[in-house]
């Protein structure tokens, strides 16, 4: 009970302490502006305006929350150690995993918080679209909502990634480049999966790059199961065993990735 | 306050320099090209997971460098860059309406583009089930360029069943079929696409195409008088003029000249269409991939 309510104490801290970053709020002006922006971009098209204004804000929510990530999980971690400012919070009676999931919940709620502003900006946006369109169109909110549910889960996958690096790195420059290459590599690794499985590439592709694309595929999160854009977009049925195991693998992925994380930093020498 | 002087003083110079560079501009023109976008695969790499995203932009780009090409510079656009990013644009979003649509308006009347145009379309069919644009594109297609009416009814007839309500595609199919009186099932087409096209360069094209079509079906009700008036068909379009049945053979509004053939149709030197360019830079691109 007592480790709950440090590992609670420590997420508010740190949850207060990501809405008072700069960082954050300028982002959140840019995806506000990005996001009114909406119905601008949407009217050059053509035969879709409203599908359109939903590509463009769901992408838009992906990469703002990505960003943000991006650098919430650089200053979780690794700014406290480098600056030593964490060393206090070691000292008290709370264990290193305790502080590193208390740190990772405010993480999550930083993450929730941002991804529901964002939310909430888009459905403004696409419903400023389908008022001004000339064709009454229904929006699958439900699709729409699982694609964010989608992004929700990247941002704390890559979270976890970040926590992950921080714990074993001494400067914030490593996790940072570390995370940002799961970034690419995890949205890539299905395509370029796909793309080798179609047997598009010609003949220069050699079986020792094919076992390092395979194990790659395996080995890095694939953020592409969690994307649910193109369901959100066209109002498609999305299956849902597929929704499912996007789910469980989401959850599971960043909790593996914990606990890595937790092992790694309970063995660091914090000197 | 002098802070507040030496903005507004700054503010005037970029103004200034804003207008200048736009007059300058619009003297001095740098030639338009259309970009060669790298394979697919890599731009779905590039674009982190916003596939959708990127084909939306390339149509975007191609749009727009449309507009400014044919509409405004009136220059001949680069039509097979265009196609293949296009092309690459629905292989990443293959549910993109907007390509196929666009598509259809730029090379429908390009002959050599046809067989990869409804290749494109048969893809979109193949994502958007529901959708009776795309059949009916391809239908079109079949009966005006390849002139295969038994595969343009067959497409017509798929897109009936998308959209039942709709009268034109019975009295298109039943056209078709009969062979006869092509010129007015091409209007009634063309006119069909134009009523749902809102794009003013795409838009402009098709209108360039009704008109040429619309004289063409006037000199064929001219030449329908002529025969009932004299007994024989004209030998030559001049003959038309000369009975008095109309005053002056119109232009051509692709720049040819009007004329009759051996077995008594109107045709013009334009061929009442542009030039698609060399097909080996096409091929060259899509292998490239």
């Amino acid at each position: 009970m007592h480790s709950l309510s440090g590992i609670w104490a420590i997420g508010i801290a740190t949850f207060k302490g990501g809405l008072r970053d700069r960082l954050i709020q300028s982002l959140l002006m840019a995806g506000l502006f990005f996001l009114i922006s909406t119905v601008v971009f949407s009217s050059f098209s053509m035969r879709q305006p409203l599908e359109v204004a939903i590509n463009y804000s769901l992408a838009t929510v992906q990469i703002l929350t990505m960003l943000i990530t991006l650098f919430l999980g650089l200053n979780l971690l690794s700014r406290e150690i480098e600056t030593r400012a964490g060393h206090g919070v070691l000292s008290q009676p709370l264990s290193r995993t305790h502080y590193l999931l208390g740190k990772f919940s405010g993480l999550v709620l930083l993450c929730f918080v941002v991804v529901f502003f964002l939310a909430l900006c888009s459905i403004a946006g696409i419903l400023l679209v389908k008022i001004g369109g000339q064709e009454a169109q229904s929006i699958g909110w439900t699709n729409f909502g699982v694609a964010i549910l989608g992004i929700l889960l990247m941002s704390l996958l890559l979270g976890a990634a970040s926590l992950l690096f921080s714990a074993l790195a001494t400067s914030a420059v490593l996790p940072f480049l570390a995370t940002i290459a799961v970034w690419f590599i995890g949205q890539n690794t299905q395509a370029v999966k796909n793309y080798l499985d179609a047997n598009l590439a010609d003949q220069s592709i050699t079986p020792l790059l094919k076992v390092i694309i395979t194990g790659a595929y395996y080995f890095f999160p694939n953020l592409s199961l969690l994307d649910f854009k193109v369901y959100a977009i066209y109002s498609l049925p999305i299956p849902a065993s597929q929704a499912f195991y996007a789910l469980a693998y989401g959850l599971v992925y960043t909790a593996v990735l914990l606990c890595i994380a937790a092992r790694l930093f309970h063995a660091r020498d914090m000197l | 306050m002098k802070h507040l002087v030496s903005v507004s003083m700054l503010i005037g110079l970029l103004v200034w320099l804003l207008l200048a560079f736009s007059s300058l501009r619009g003297n001095i023109q740098e030639p338009l090209r259309f970009p060669t976008y790298p394979p697919s695969v890599a731009i779905e790499m590039m674009s982190l997971g916003n596939r959708e995203l990127a084909a939306t932009l390339i149509f975007y780009n191609a749009q727009f460098y449309f507009g400014e090409k044919y509409a405004w510079r009136r220059e001949a656009p680069e039509y097979q860059r265009l196609f293949v990013a296009l092309d690459k644009a629905t292989d990443l979003d293959p549910h993109n309406m907007d390509c196929y649509y666009f598509a259809q308006g730029l090379f429908s009347d390009i002959k050599p583009a046809i067989p990869v145009l409804n290749r494109l379309l048969e893809k979109g069919m193949r994502h958007r089930e529901q959708d009776w644009y795309l059949p009916f594109f391809i239908s079109a297609n079949y009966y005006f360029q390849l002139k295969d009416p038994v595969k343009a009814a067959e497409y017509l007839q798929r897109a009936a069943v998308l959209n039942p309500d709709n009268a034109l595609f019975a009295s298109l199919s039943a056209r078709m079929l009969y062979q006869g009186n092509q010129t007015k099932t091409a209007i009634t087409y063309l006119e069909a696409f134009i009523k749902e096209t809102r794009n003013p360069a795409v838009r402009k094209k098709l209108l360039l195409r009704l008109r040429a079509l619309t004289i063409i079906h006037f000199l064929e009700n001219a030449i329908t008088d002529f025969t009932e008036k004299k007994g024989r068909p004209p030998r030559a379009l001049d003959e038309v003029v000369t009975a008095g049945l109309i005053d002056k053979i119109p232009a051509d509004p692709y720049g040819g000249t009007f004329f009759l053939d051996e077995t008594g149709k109107v045709y013009t030197t334009s061929k009442l269409t542009e030039t698609w360019g060399n097909h080996d830079n096409r091929n060259q691109d899509q292998q490239s991939q």
